[in-house]
């Protein structure tokens, strides 16, 4: 293993818990529920892409698998905006 | 059975095994499959139902679900700390932050007790309505995930094997350790999609 | 002397159920598709009253097939001692798994036949009653398999061959699919939607899992006896 990877993640989760913040204020006083789910899907997203890539590596990982977890990621955040606004129309 | 010829015993410690990619992501990618379609079967059911979905998941304390994404992303820091120290073969300091993860990440399970218990006096079960059926099955099938990772995290907070060869088993821990690591962190991946679709986007 | 006399040709016992179950158990039980969990008694009563013929068929087939399950198992653990050291726990759970998951797939049978034995004169009730027991013994007992697929993962991931018998990701997949079985817990609790028994997760994710396992685990397992094979015959001519 390389020595840059023994460095802790910390500002990865400096990051994450600040944005997790973020998303949590958003839910709850952002009064325009349109742009407020689809504000927390994002937000979601781009933790779980922080998760991936700082905590578990995934840039490392075979191309298939980053790939796969780029798209689950996708589908997972972006599916349900789709959703729920299809829910409110 | 009588013996087959076995192969020399390198398990760990051959380099061409250690550094191929771990098999676990097989597992991790199919668990957040699965995780990812129940995702979607949620919204979809929420389709007929958004005002008693919205309803529903109002009757949740996002505070809690709060807490415990940032107990969780702590903990999940703390391991990939420790992966990269025992990896650089500091095993003494991993295992003091595993310990670390595992007295932070115990305080999920403290949390969703709590939480289960306040629902459960309130009268509300899996058989109150269909988002509570999601609430109960999403944020059990979880807690399954993380008792395992618990148990996972407190088996390698003990730290290698001691009797026998030391390199070796230093060699079968790093393997463990990085399988371990990315399961706890597959647990944390998960909470924060359960925690937006449950508890944010119906508050 | 051969170790694995057998074994290649007792291993064809798990597609042949494979097979076969889709066929006795699913098309002629018509559990492919399933009926829906929501059916009152005598809609119920009505569809088994109009397919008696098929079901009866399908579960004698059926229950006798399910035999091959267990032979299955065997072999299983015949190539799983090849690789213990130290005990034979591993082989002995999946043996025992694999005998208690073959009585899953013959007693619900007998149920649902029972059913469809007598359906003209039976209380609609009374029917409704043991195709609901069936079901909940098909499905909520999975912690018999759920011990056997995991014992099958953790036995071949601690093979320490350079190309081991069985691939990791054949193993992390069978344990996926035990594991994945935990969400059978919920079907008694609903009767419609995606958790119920007959619903797209509880019904159509967890049965392609199961049948998809013993599809890619068939595959693994003739190529783990021909490694085995392979290396026998190396030794031999070497020595």
């Amino acid at each position: 293993m390389s020595e840059p990877l023994a460095r802790a993640p910390r500002n990865a989760w400096i990051l994450l818990l600040l944005i997790s913040v973020a998303s949590f204020t958003v839910a709850e006083y952002l009064g325009e529920r349109h742009v407020a789910i689809a504000i927390i899907m994002l937000i979601a997203g781009i933790k779980a892409g922080i998760v991936l890539f700082r905590f578990m590596d995934l840039g490392e990982a075979p191309r298939g698998i980053r790939v796969y977890f780029l798209l689950w990621t996708a589908v997972c955040s972006g599916v349900p905006i789709g959703l729920w606004w299809l829910a409110s129309a | 059975m009588p013996p087959s010829p076995r192969p020399e015993a390198h398990p760990a410690g051959n380099p061409r095994r250690r550094t191929r990619t771990p098999a676990i992501w097989i597992f991790l990618a199919l668990d957040c499959a699965s995780f990812g379609l129940f995702f979607q079967v949620f919204m979809v059911e929420r389709l007929d139902q958004a005002a008693l979905f919205d309803a529903s998941a109002r009757q949740l304390d996002a505070r809690l679900g709060f807490a415990n994404a940032c107990i969780l992303i702590t903990s999940s820091w703390l391991v990939a700390w420790a992966t990269r120290t025992g990896m650089a073969g500091r095993v003494a300091e991993a295992r003091r932050l595993l310990w670390t993860a595992l007295a932070v990440g115990a305080l999920f399970g403290v949390v969703k007790i709590w939480e289960y218990a306040e629902k459960i006096s309130e009268g509300i079960t899996v058989a109150a309505n269909d988002f509570f059926v999601f609430y109960f099955a999403l944020t059990g099938l979880h807690l399954l995930h993380y008792l395992a990772g618990m148990v996972l995290l407190a088996i390698l907070a003990t730290g290698p094997a001691r009797a026998g060869d030391a390199a070796e088993n230093l060699a079968r821990y790093k393997v463990w350790l990085t399988g371990g690591g990315l399961y706890w962190h597959m647990v944390d991946l998960l909470w924060i999609f359960i925690f937006s679709l449950l508890y944010l986007v119906g508050a | 002397m051969n170790p694995y006399r057998y074994l290649k040709a007792l291993a064809w016992s798990g597609p042949v159920l494979l097979v076969g179950t889709i066929l006795c158990w699913g098309v002629l039980g018509q559990n492919i598709p399933p009926y829906s969990t929501a059916l009152e008694a005598e809609a119920l009563a009505a569809l088994v009253r109009e397919q008696a013929l098929s079901i009866r068929i399908g579960m004698v087939l059926q229950m006798p097939l399910s035999v091959f399950y267990f032979v299955w198992g065997v072999v299983i653990s015949k190539v799983m001692q090849t690789l213990e050291r130290d005990n034979d726990v591993l082989s002995t759970l999946q043996l025992w798994g694999a005998g208690f998951t073959t009585l899953v797939l013959v007693i619900p049978c007998a149920a649902w036949l029972t059913v469809a034995y007598r359906p003209d004169i039976m209380e609609p009730r009374m029917l409704q009653m043991f195709h609901d027991f069936g079901w909940f013994f098909f499905d909520v007992a999975y912690s018999l398999t759920t011990m056997q697929f995991l014992a099958i993962g953790i036995c071949f991931l601690s093979d320490e061959r350079e190309e081991p018998l069985v691939a990791g990701w054949v193993c992390w997949f069978v344990m996926f699919v035990g594991v994945s079985f935990a969400l059978l817990s919920l079907m008694p609790l609903v009767y419609d939607g995606p958790f119920s028994r007959a619903g797209l997760l509880n019904y159509w994710v967890e049965f392609t899992l199961f049948f998809l396992m013993m599809l890619v685990f068939s595959i693994a397992l003739f190529k783990a006896i021909n490694k085995l094979e392979a290396e026998r015959h190396a030794a031999q001519s070497s020595a």
